[in-house]
């Protein structure tokens, strides 16, 4: 490729970049829970996108492949601050769910902290298929998994969900009455 | 070794994501249509999915008129939309009852309208603009007519003193009879608001409609003044999201 033709490929990539850039962020910010992070993390993966581009083989994979490097930015992010876990495995709700009290709690706030609540490995799967729009195919590809593993996870998380979304709908102890208005 | 209800919970999932092939499709369906534990499950996992969604749904407001069918879809089940607000604990600031002196849109609700006011609120009101979704979930002639004399009240009150004021009137489960051509106890007043005032929308629930049309297997017609949104617990969501006031009467 000579320099020109490379110059023009890069303009064209970032203005895909940019136009990924709220796609991205909004998954990023799923994961780590930190706008400043998910900013970060966002950057960190368009600086690689860019470095890397010339790895891309099929440009209709240009999606799964971006948010492929994003998950290498975050999982590394990760190990830095807490090398000794398993990311598939350790889930940091508390601070989340611990100091707001219980009816200052929106439903935005309670569905993201029960998303929050959800091992890592969950979180990232359902994010992926329900906020990205990804096949169960193209999230293997991005988390470098089995697709069996991305089936039972998504399950699991959406059962994990349902049993603390669903069935404080049923239980009539749980139902706080709407606050009424009196004159 | 995978346990019974983990891979019915993997069809069902697969299912919901399109990821099943036409063969398991029609199998499952089939069960579905018999077995109403099956179905309360898949119906649960599509609320699930749908509120995930709702809670990363960026929020853009739009000069677009009210009443337009919101741009994502979403599978939310037809439960009453207030139910599950509460029972998911929605943040419910307390509010005080306003001096009459300080109109606002609460001031004269009846003593017992439900009132939800967001706690937090995403997106900032423009200036001074007061917006509130009401709520018909019930085919009582007296309550809808209550909420539309209350909803006439306020866009008086407010066209006479020119503050900005927007208001959307959506109706699901028993209440969308108030905006069903056949059953409508208050077309004239629709009528009459709709034509008055461009800043008032009355929206139909479509997951409502789907289901009376499949039960009832009929097709329904609406008054022409109503507009149809996919979902009207998504509506009503979304307009929390954005510092809509939320009223039950």
């Amino acid at each position: 490729m000579n320099p020109i033709e490379r110059l023009c490929k890069r303009r064209e990539l970032g203005k895909h970049l940019e136009e990924r850039r709220g796609r991205l962020h909004r998954i990023a910010n799923s994961w780590c829970r930190s706008r400043s992070l998910a900013d970060d993390l966002v950057q960190e993966a368009f600086a690689k996108a860019l470095r890397h581009f010339g790895q891309l083989r099929e440009p209709q994979a240009f999606d799964a492949w971006l948010f492929h490097i994003l998950h290498h930015c975050w999982v590394d992010h990760c190990r830095r601050e807490r090398p000794s876990e398993d990311i598939d495995s350790f889930s940091n709700t508390t601070e989340l769910s611990a100091e707001q009290p219980q009816e200052r709690m929106d439903i935005v706030y309670r569905v993201r902290a029960a998303i929050a609540g959800l091992p890592v490995g969950q979180r990232e799967v359902l994010t992926l298929v329900d906020l990205a729009g990804f096949s169960y195919a193209e999230v293997a590809m991005i988390l470098e998994i089995p697709t069996g593993t991305v089936t039972s996870r998504i399950s699991r998380a959406r059962e994990a969900l349902r049993d603390q979304l669903m069935l404080l709908t049923e239980r009539p102890g749980n139902v706080v009455p709407i606050r009424i208005a009196r004159a | 070794m995978k346990d019974e209800f983990q891979s019915v919970s993997e069809t069902l999932n697969a299912y919901l994501d399109g990821e099943l092939d036409t063969e398991k499709i029609t199998r499952l369906e089939s069960h579905v249509a018999t077995d109403s534990r099956l179905q309360r499950h898949l119906n649960e996992l599509e609320q699930v999915r749908a509120l995930v969604r709702a809670a990363y749904t960026p929020i853009v407001e739009t000069a677009s008129p009210p009443g337009r069918r919101i741009s994502y879809r979403h599978l939310i089940g037809y439960g009453l939309a207030a139910t599950l607000l509460v029972g998911l604990g929605i943040g419910i600031e307390r509010w005080q009852r306003p001096a009459i002196s300080d109109y606002n849109l609460l001031a004269t609700l009846p003593s017992h309208a439900q009132v939800i006011q967001p706690a937090h609120l995403e997106v900032a009101a423009p200036a001074g603009e007061q917006r509130a979704i009401f709520h018909v979930t019930s085919a009582d002639p007296q309550t809808v007519r209550s909420t539309l004399e209350h909803v006439e009240q306020l866009l008086r009150r407010h066209h006479s003193t020119g503050k900005p004021l927007r208001v959307e009137i959506v109706a699901n489960a028993e209440g969308l009879d108030t905006l069903r051509i056949d059953t409508s106890p208050v077309r004239e007043q629709i009528a009459r608001l709709h034509a008055d005032y461009p800043n008032i929308a009355f929206l139909a629930c479509g997951t409502t409609i789907a289901r009376v049309n499949r039960e009832q297997g009929i097709k329904m017609r609406l008054l022409p003044q109503a507009s149809v949104t996919p979902s009207a617990l998504n509506q009503i969501l979304s307009r929390l999201r954005q510092g809509w006031v939320y009223i039950r009467i």
